[in-house]
C-alpha cells in the first residue's frame, strides 16, 4: 500500500494541486519590467520644469519650492538676464533626498515645477541622481506632451 | 532728564520730553506697524499706517509724529485702529504690483510683513491696477516705481541725513514717482552711498549689482568690518554657498559705530573678490618670465632667500592686527607704510599728550561743540563725514570746521573758517589764545567769532581728511593737540586706512630712502597707489604678497597670493577700539599660513616713546608766487576698489585740475609743474577752489601722477607747484 502510494506520487500531486489548477489559467500579475502599469493621473514621479508655449521656461527662480521642501532637495542659482528679466542659471533637484511629497509643486506660484509619471530613475552613478536645469526642462517637454494626451 | 508716565495698551510706560508715542512704545516692546517712520530719519507722517487711538482725541493720530505728553492714554489695538490700519494697507496694496516672487526685497520687505500681519485678507478694489511703468536705471541703483509706496524715506535719507538731495518726487497725486531730479543719478550728484537702498521698505530702490542674484532669506549673513578705509564700518556680508552676493549696512539695525551708513566702496566694492586680476597661484621668476609654482616650492624659495638677510618692508595698512604682529615677528619692525603721514600727525599729537594714539570717535558725542580740522573728510573717510553730519542734525552738536577747501559738511556747520593752507597753523594759534582769553584780538573777525563760540564750551576735536597727507601734518598735530590739551578735550585723529593705528603702534615707520636691505618685501600694496612718488629700491630679490596682479608683479622674483579683507578673520585697531572681522569665505591662500613657515626674528615689543614738548607746532609752508597743490584721489580711487571693482568703476570720477575761477577763465589743457616734473592735464575753473591753490582730482594713482609726486611721499597736500601753458 505504502509502496503503491509512493510509486503513484499521490502526495506530490496533492501538494501541487493548487499549482496545477492555476497553471493553465491566464495570469493576473504584471510582468515588470516587460510590462508596466500606467501610473495614475496624480502620481508623483520625478520633477520637471514646464515651459511656456514660446519655449521659454516658466520658473522665475523665486525659491519658494526650495523653501517649502522638507528635505532640502531643491537649489537654484539665478541672475539678471540680458533683457533685464530674471533668469535661471541652474536648478538642481537632488533625487537622493526627495521623498516625493509634492509640496514643492504645491508651493509654485507659476505652475512651473511639476511631477511627472516617471518612477524609474535608478542610476549607477549617484551624481546622475541630481537633476539640473537642462534635464528638468527636457522632462518638462515630456511632461507637457503627456499632459496634453492625458487631457484628451 | 525729567521723565513722566504715559499709558499704552494699559501698560504704564516711562517717557521723556520730546519722545514720540511710537518711540515709547518701541522701548516697551509694543509693536506699532510703520512704513514711513525710520529710526534714523526725521518723522514725517506720510503713510498713516501707525494710527493709534488717544483717549480724548476725536480722531486717530499717527504715533510716529505724536509727541508723548504726561498722562496720555494710548490704545494701539482696538477694533477701530485695526480697521483703519487694514484700510491704509489695503489702499497701498491696491496699486502695488504682485511681484514678490521676483522682487529682490521679498523676504525682508516691510510691506510684505506688515501687510501679512495687519492687512486685510481680501481687497475690495475692482478697478484696473495702476501701472506707472517708470523704471529709472542708474549705474548701481535702480528705481522700480511700480513698487514704490511713496513713504519718502529715501528722500529724507538722501536730502537730510546724507545731505545730497539727489532724490525727489516728480509729478503729483496718482502719478507721483521717485526719481533723481533730472533722471540721472550721476548728474544729480549721487555719491552712491547706498543709504536710500538700505532704508527703502519695499523693493523699489534696488541694488543693481544684486538684482535678481539671490533671495534675501537664504543667504548666510556675516557681520564684519570693512577694510577699505579708516572709518572701519561694520557691514553685513551676504553670501550663498561661499560666494558673496551683496554687502548691506542695515541702517538702524547695525550695532557698529557707523550705524549702518556706508559708502560706495564698502557697499559695492565687494566684487574685487571676483576680479579677473585676482592672483590664483604663487609665481616664481625663471629667467625673464614668471612661472606658476606650488605653495611648498614658494615657501621653500622664500625661506632660502630671506635667510639672514635684511628686508625692505613695504606695508599697506589694511592688514589685520594678527597679520601685522606676525609680519613684525618675521620681517622685523622697520617698514615703509602708507600710514607714514598719519604717523607724523600722531607723533605731533603725542608730543603734547605723550601717547601715539587717538581718542575714540564716540567721545565727540559727549561734547557740545565739535571742532573739525581738515578738508575732504568725505572723500577719504566718507562715513566719518556722515557721522559728523548726523551729530549735528540728530544730536544737536555744534560743528565748527577749519580748512582750506569748502566741504559738504559746511552746510550743517555752525561756522566754517576757510583760510589758505599756509595759514592753518597761524589760525590755530590765534584760537589757542582766543579761546581762553576774551580780550584777545586776532585781527580777523571770523577767527575771533569762532574763538568766542569755543570759549567755555565742552569741546571735542576731530582731525582727518587730508591732514595726515599734508606737508605740515606733524606741526598741525602739535598745534591742534595743544589746543585740545588746554581745553581738556578729546582729540580724534581719523586714521586714513583701516588698521593705520596698529601699524603705527607696531612698526618703526621710516622714509623710503632709509631702507638699505637686500630683499624687497611688499605686502598687500601697490607702489603707485599706496606710495605715490616712491620707487622700488634696488635689491637682490623682490617678494610680493598681493591679492592681485599689480603692476609690480612684473618686477618681482616671487609673488605669493593672499586674501582680501572680506575673506579674513581677525581684528583691526580702529577709531572705535577693536573692530572684528569675520568671514565664511574659503580661500586657498592665506598670508598667515605662509608666514607660519618663516622663522621668527624674536623682536620684543616696546612701548614707543615720544618726547613730551608741550609746544604748538611751527609753520612749515611759506609761499611766494607758487600755488599749493593738493592731489585728491576720488572717493572711489582711494584703494583697490577703483582698480579692480567693476561695480565701483562705473561711478568713478575723472581726472581734472581745479583752479580758482579768477586764475583760470575757461577750461583748457595746462601743464602742471612740481619742481622739475611736469604733467599735462585738463584744467577747469572752479569757484570752490580758493586762490593760490590747485586741486588735482584723480580717479586713481597712476604712473604719471606718481612720477609727478616723486620725492614727496607721504605728502599729497601743500606741495608747491606752478601752472604753465601746455
Ligand atoms: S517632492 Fe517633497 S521632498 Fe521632493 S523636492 Fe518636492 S518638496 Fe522636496
Ligand atoms: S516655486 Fe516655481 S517659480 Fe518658484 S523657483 Fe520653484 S519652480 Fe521656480
Ligand atoms: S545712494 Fe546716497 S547719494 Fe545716491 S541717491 Fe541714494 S542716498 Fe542719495
Ligand atoms: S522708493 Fe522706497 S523709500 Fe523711496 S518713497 Fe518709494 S518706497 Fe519709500
Ligand atoms: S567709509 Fe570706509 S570703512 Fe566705511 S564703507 Fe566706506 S570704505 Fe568701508
Ligand atoms: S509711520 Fe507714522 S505715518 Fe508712516
Amino acid at each position: 500500500m505504502n509502496l503503491l502510494k509512493k510509486a503513484a506520487f499521490t502526495d506530490l500531486l496533492k501538494g501541487m494541486k493548487i499549482t496545477l489548477k492555476t497553471m493553465f489559467k491566464p495570469t493576473v500579475t504584471v510582468h515588470y519590467p516587460f510590462e508596466k502599469v500606467p501610473p495614475r493621473k496624480r502620481f508623483r514621479g520625478i520633477h520637471a520644469l514646464k515651459l511656456n508655449p514660446d519655449g521659454s521656461y516658466r520658473c522665475e527662480a523665486c525659491y519658494l519650492c526650495a523653501e517649502m521642501c522638507p528635505s532640502n532637495v531643491i537649489d537654484m542659482e539665478m541672475t539678471e538676464g540680458e533683457n533685464g528679466e530674471k533668469e535661471l542659471v541652474d536648478f538642481t533637484v537632488d533625487l537622493t533626498r526627495c521623498l516625493f511629497c509634492g509640496l514643492c509643486v504645491e508651493a509654485c506660484p507659476r505652475d512651473a515645477i511639476v511631477m511627472t509619471d516617471i518612477y524609474e530613475f535608478s542610476q549607477y552613478d549617484i551624481k546622475k541622481l541630481v537633476l539640473h536645469k537642462e534635464d528638468l526642462l527636457e522632462l518638462g517637454r515630456y511632461y507637457q506632451k503627456w499632459e496634453r494626451e492625458r487631457e484628451r | 532728564m525729567e521723565s513722566f508716565k504715559i499709558v499704552i495698551d494699559g501698560k504704564e510706560c516711562e517717557a521723556f520730553a520730546g519722545d514720540t508715542v511710537l518711540e515709547v512704545a518701541e522701548r516697551n516692546g509694543i509693536v506699532i506697524p510703520v512704513f514711513c517712520y525710520h529710526k534714523e530719519l526725521r518723522p514725517e507722517g506720510a503713510c498713516r499706517v501707525c494710527l493709534v487711538e488717544v483717549e480724548g482725541a476725536p480722531r486717530l493720530v499717527t504715533a510716529c509724529t505724536l509727541k508723548a505728553m504726561p498722562d496720555m492714554v494710548v490704545k494701539t489695538n482696538t477694533e477701530r485702529v485695526k480697521r483703519a490700519r487694514a484700510g491704509v494697507i489695503e489702499l497701498i496694496l491696491n496699486n502695488h504690483t504682485l511681484e514678490c516672487p521676483i522682487c529682490d526685497k521679498s523676504g525682508e520687505c516691510e510691506l510684505q510683513m506688515t501687510g501679512f500681519r495687519n492687512g486685510p485678507k481680501k481687497s475690495r478694489y475692482r478697478e484696473k491696477r495702476r501701472e506707472k511703468d517708470i523704471v529709472i536705471k542708474g549705474p548701481l541703483i535702480e528705481i522700480d516705481n511700480d513698487r514704490c509706496i511713496l513713504c519718502r524715506r529715501c528722500i529724507r535719507m538722501c536730502g537730510e541725513n546724507m545731505g545730497n538731495r539727489v532724490l525727489g518726487i516728480l509729478n503729483r497725486g496718482y502719478k507721483a514717482y521717485i526719481s533723481p531730479f533730472n533722471g540721472d543719478f550721476l548728474e544729480g550728484g549721487c555719491e552712491h552711498c547706498g543709504s536710500c537702498v538700505d532704508v527703502c521698505p519695499v523693493g523699489s530702490l534696488l541694488d543693481r549689482a544684486f538684482k535678481y542674484k539671490d533671495r534675501p532669506w537664504r543667504m548666510d549673513k556675516t557681520w564684519t568690518t570693512c577694510s577699505l578705509c579708516g572709518s572701519g564700518c561694520t557691514i553685513e556680508v551676504d553670501s550663498y554657498h561661499g560666494k558673496v552676493k551683496r554687502v548691506v549696512g542695515r541702517i538702524g539695525v547695525n550695532r557698529g559705530h557707523n550705524k549702518g551708513y556706508l559708502c560706495v566702496r564698502g557697499k559695492w566694492g565687494w566684487d574685487i573678490i571676483y576680479s579677473e586680476k585676482r592672483l590664483k597661484e604663487p609665481l616664481l621668476r625663471q629667467g625673464d618670465s614668471l612661472v606658476k609654482v606650488d605653495f611648498e616650492k614658494a615657501v621653500e624659495v622664500l625661506k632660502e632667500k630671506l635667510e639672514g638677510r635684511e628686508v625692505n618692508l613695504f606695508l599697506e595698512s589694511s592688514l589685520t592686527s594678527e597679520e601685522l604682529t606676525k609680519i613684525r615677528d618675521v620681517f622685523g619692525g622697520k617698514a615703509v607704510s602708507d600710514s607714514y603721514g598719519y604717523y607724523k600727525l600722531l607723533r605731533g599729537i603725542a608730543s603734547i599728550t605723550g601717547a601715539l594714539n587717538t581718542s575714540l570717535f564716540s567721545s565727540i558725542y559727549s561734547s557740545d561743540v565739535v571742532f573739525v580740522l581738515g578738508d575732504f573728510i568725505e572723500e577719504f573717510t566718507p562715513v566719518i563725514a556722515t557721522l559728523l553730519r548726523l551729530a549735528v542734525i540728530q544730536k544737536g552738536k555744534r560743528l565748527i570746521r577749519l580748512g582750506t577747501f569748502p566741504s559738504k559738511l559746511d552746510s550743517v556747520s555752525f561756522s566754517t573758517l576757510l583760510v589758505p593752507q599756509e595759514e592753518i597753523i597761524d589760525t590755530l594759534k590765534h584760537l589757542i589764545v582766543g579761546t581762553f582769553d576774551s580780550s584777545y584780538q586776532s585781527g580777523n573777525k571770523e577767527i575771533d567769532s569762532v574763538a568766542k563760540s569755543l570759549r567755555g564750551k565742552k569741546l571735542s576735536f576731530v582731525v582727518g581728511g587730508n591732514v595726515p597727507f599734508s606737508v605740515e601734518s606733524e606741526e598741525i598735530g602739535k598745534t591742534v593737540a595743544f589746543l585740545a590739551d588746554r581745553a581738556g578735550a578729546p582729540l580724534v585723529a581719523i586714521p586714513p586706512k583701516a588698521n593705520s593705528l596698529k601699524v603705527v603702534e607696531l612698526f618703526d615707520l621710516v622714509e623710503p630712502s632709509n631702507l638699505k636691505g637686500e630683499v624687497n618685501v611688499l605686502i598687500n600694496c601697490e607702489l603707485e597707489r599706496d606710495f605715490p612718488g616712491v620707487e622700488l629700491p634696488s635689491a637682490d630679490f623682490t617678494v610680493i604678497f598681493t591679492p592681485f596682479y599689480t603692476p609690480e608683479v612684473s618686477q618681482a622674483d616671487l609673488v605669493i597670493p593672499i586674501e582680501l579683507g572680506l575673506e579674513k578673520r581677525g581684528t583691526f585697531k580702529g577709531i572705535e577700539g577693536e573692530l572684528s572681522l569675520d568671514s565664511v569665505l574659503e580661500t586657498p591662500f592665506s598670508l598667515l599660513e605662509v608666514l607660519k613657515y618663516l622663522p621668527s626674528k624674536g623682536i620684543s615689543s616696546k612701548e614707543k616713546q615720544v618726547p613730551l614738548i608741550k609746544e604748538p607746532g611751527k609753520k612749515v609752508l611759506h609761499r611766494k608766487r607758487e600755488l599749493l597743490l593738493t592731489v585728491l584721489p576720488n572717493r572711489t580711487g582711494w584703494n583697490s576698489v577703483s582698480y579692480y571693482s567693476e561695480n565701483v568703476v562705473k561711478v568713478s570720477g575723472k581726472r581734472e585740475l581745479l583752479l580758482n575761477s579768477q586764475e583760470l577763465r575757461e577750461p583748457k589743457l595746462v601743464s602742471l609743474r612740481v619742481e622739475n616734473k611736469e604733467l599735462q592735464v585738463q584744467a577747469v575753473p572752479d569757484a570752490s577752489v580758493p586762490k593760490g591753490h590747485a586741486l588735482l582730482r584723480v580717479e586713481r594713482f597712476t604712473r604719471d601722477i606718481s612720477s609727478l609726486l616723486r620725492g614727496n611721499f607721504p605728502f599729497l597736500s601743500g606741495i608747491k607747484c606752478e601752472i604753465l601753458e601746455a
